[in-house]
């Protein structure tokens, strides 16, 4: 029995040589596979169908070290911003041609993801409500929840885009620091506008990864600004940023009022780890 | 970047307070711009530290660099809300001590250039378009942008430097008065001096602004001189060689003014932009107006060059090219690892690189390396081009 069964083994060798010689010689390295050995958890958050489309066969997924894979030419500003994982699906109505495709990008905090939503989505997106945040425009939908920042394109006109999203954000995890993004910024009268600036905020080398809110009070329009942690750092820069611009600040109480040629007066304090500061601001106006 | 790291600023300084209406002087810096130069047969006058606009992240910045004696500002339709921003600057500016350009290019991100067969009223509705953004009524020049950008094959990108449609646009912009001047710029990749030279003889453009520091692009001097014979003027770009001054041990702040002074010595240049995106920016860099290059900057672009000057491979050379005995395209090859290093077009490198024959493979065994005798520029061509071929061959 033995015997018989080496003779089978030693029968198959001359195939697995010409199994490794016809992989060897159809070897590609720019078909190198660098995805992930095991199916990120993430995958779960995609429907098998949502409305009239369904999930296609193949989903991709990308890490770092092959993101450029998929993300060409930008990869690099993704991974500055602490992306982490990303997963692909594409959906249709039937096998064939994808009509949508759905990329889920997780970074490492929910700021990174609000910054991506803010830089990516298109001037002519208009907000809708979804997820934590969301836009829509022409053919695409973005939004984010978490550290999770989500972009949908319809590569078929008939592509349904907010079903779809809907669905994918309700399955998305509830991830643990989830809280507002905003809600250190004062709230007062109108908000005109939400936004981030990824750095230099205003031209001031130090306000990186600023949250900004635009606010309609009294007929007056002023600007606060947020940078969410490193206030001392911030504090630091802020000092030399007014050493750069040969302007001076007075303290009162615990902010600091900038008295600037450009951009009127501004005033500047901290809050913990927050740094916080408010263009066009009255005395009256701050928290 | 490796792959494998991928995976893992006198005589005319009241030209700036006359440039901004109602400005006090206590708003001003310690230093200010202290020279302006001809920009060619134009009758402009630019400060020789200039406003590159990319990124630009307020309407102040604008006027704190007016009111530093900057004059010229560059921007474009696709540098994101740069446009914007100038047009929030506007209403306190003196529109007539401005210089102001733009691009002919299409949509808010880059980027976004007007291809070859594009229609003359895509041109005309391009500069409407940014002059509504600018709040003005005119530009002083409109360029042409990154010519050798869209294709590396030279003869497609002069299609688009002699494009009928945007040659009559330009035609019919200049009568409307809505633009001045025509001006096209380049940093490569590919082909930069000898379609700047075509536009620089062609009598159809009045400014160019190449790429030129003091590290790359050894053609540009003979191209500034062509183009001083023409009375085309010449704004430079690209003239700090690259963000690897940032990780100077020493000198980081002075590094950037030797590289400045170096390209305002060639006297065919008017003027340099530099991306300032920040106040600190601004007031540093002003610093080297109208400074002379010395012995002391030498030294510092010097110290720069020994420490990186071994990893640049001088765009349009090729030296090395016809002593390779196997024939290798390394002057191609290494473009290609610029793509990839540089650019981020990671993918366009690899394939690119791909369909070189013979490439970096021929390299590896190869134990005569005729093409290190053969580099000017004294560049370790071996190592370089084993570096390129595992980066872009993913062998």
């Amino acid at each position: 029995m033995q015997q018989a069964r080496s003779f089978i083994l030693l029968a198959l060798l001359p195939l697995l040589a010409l199994a490794l010689y016809w992989e060897g010689q159809s070897y590609d390295p720019g078909l190198i596979d660098f995805k992930l050995s095991s199916r990120p958890a993430l995958l779960k958050s995609f429907p098998p169908e949502a409305g009239d489309l369904k999930q296609l066969p193949g989903p991709r997924w990308f890490k770092k070290d092959n993101l450029w894979e998929y993300v060409n030419g930008h990869a690099d500003y993704f991974i500055g911003q602490g992306f982490e994982l990303l997963t692909v699906v594409e959906y249709a109505p039937e096998p064939g041609s994808a009509w949508v495709v759905a990329e889920v990008y997780r970074f490492d905090q929910a700021l990174a993801a609000f910054g991506v939503l803010m830089d990516e989505k298109g001037e002519t997106a208009r907000a809708i409500d979804l997820g934590k945040m969301a836009f829509m425009g022409q053919g695409e939908l973005s939004f984010i929840q978490g550290p999770f920042y989500a972009k949908l394109v319809a590569l078929d006109k008939r592509g349904q885009l907010k079903k779809l999203a809907q669905a994918i954000s309700e399955n998305l995890p509830q991830a643990p620091g989830t809280q507002d993004l905003f809600q250190g910024l004062p709230k007062l009268g109108k908000t005109l506008s939400e936004g981030f600036a990824a750095e230099a905020y205003r031209g001031m080398g130090f306000a990186n990864q600023a949250l900004t809110r635009r606010l309609e009070i009294e007929g007056r329009e002023l600007e606060f600004f947020l940078l969410p942690k490193g206030g001392q750092k911030a504090l630091a820069g802020f000092q030399q940023y007014l050493e750069d611009a040969q302007m001076k600040a007075e303290k009162v109480g615990s902010r600091y009022k900038v008295l600037d040629p450009f951009e009127g007066e501004w005033w500047f304090w901290l809050n913990q780890e927050q740094a916080l500061g408010c263009f066009g601001c009255l005395e009256k106006d701050l928290p | 970047m490796k792959r494998r790291e991928f995976i893992k600023t006198s005589a005319l300084s009241g030209v700036g307070l006359a440039a901004l209406g109602g400005m006090p002087d206590s708003a001003l810096g310690a230093d200010r711009i202290v020279k302006y130069n001809k920009l060619g047969n134009t009758g402009l006058e630019i400060s020789d530290i200039s406003f590159g606009a990319g990124k630009l992240p307020a309407s102040s910045l604008v006027l704190r660099a007016a009111a530093a004696g900057i004059n010229y500002f560059d921007t474009a339709p696709d540098y994101g809300r740069s446009e914007d921003h100038i047009g929030g600057a506007m209403a306190r500016l003196n529109r007539a001590e401005i210089i102001l350009a733009s691009k002919y290019c299409d949509g808010r991100s880059y980027p976004n250039h007007l291809p070859v067969g594009t229609k003359k009223q895509k041109f005309i509705e391009a500069v409407d378009t940014s002059l509504q953004r600018c709040k003005t009524d005119y530009l002083d020049l409109v360029f042409v942008h990154a010519m050798g950008e869209l294709s590396e094959n030279f003869e497609e990108e002069k299609q688009r430097l002699f494009a009928e449609e945007m040659l009559s646009a330009t035609e019919s912009l200049k009568k409307a008065g809505k633009i001045k001047h025509l001006a096209v710029s380049s940093h490569g990749p590919d082909n930069m001096e000898a379609l700047l030279l075509e536009a620089v003889n062609s009598g159809y453009y009045d400014v160019i602004m190449p790429a030129f520091n003091f590290m790359k692009f050894p053609k540009v001097p003979d191209l500034l001189k062509a183009a001083k014979k023409k009375g085309v003027g010449v704004v430079a770009m690209k003239t700090l060689a690259g963000a690897k001054a940032l990780e100077l041990d020493q000198g980081a702040q002075d590094f950037a003014h030797a590289a400045f002074k170096w390209v305002l010595k060639h006297q065919e240049v008017a003027g340099l932009v530099v991306t300032m995106k920040t106040v600190g920016n601004l007031y540093h860099y002003i610093k080297a107006s109208g400074q002379s290059f010395t012995q002391a900057d030498q030294r510092q672009l010097d110290r720069y060059a020994s420490r990186w000057g071994s990893q640049y491979c001088r765009t349009g050379c090729n030296d090395c090219g016809p002593a390779c005995a196997q024939g290798v395209q390394i002057a191609k090859s290494l473009r290609h690892l610029m793509y990839f290093q540089d650019y981020g077009e990671e993918k366009k490198a690899i394939q690119g690189y791909a369909e070189i024959s013979p490439n970096g493979a021929a390299c590896q065994s190869c134990e005569n390396p005729s093409c290190e005798a053969a580099c000017p520029h004294g560049l370790p061509v071996k190592t370089m081009m084993n570096q390129a071929h595992q980066d872009l061959s993913l062998a």
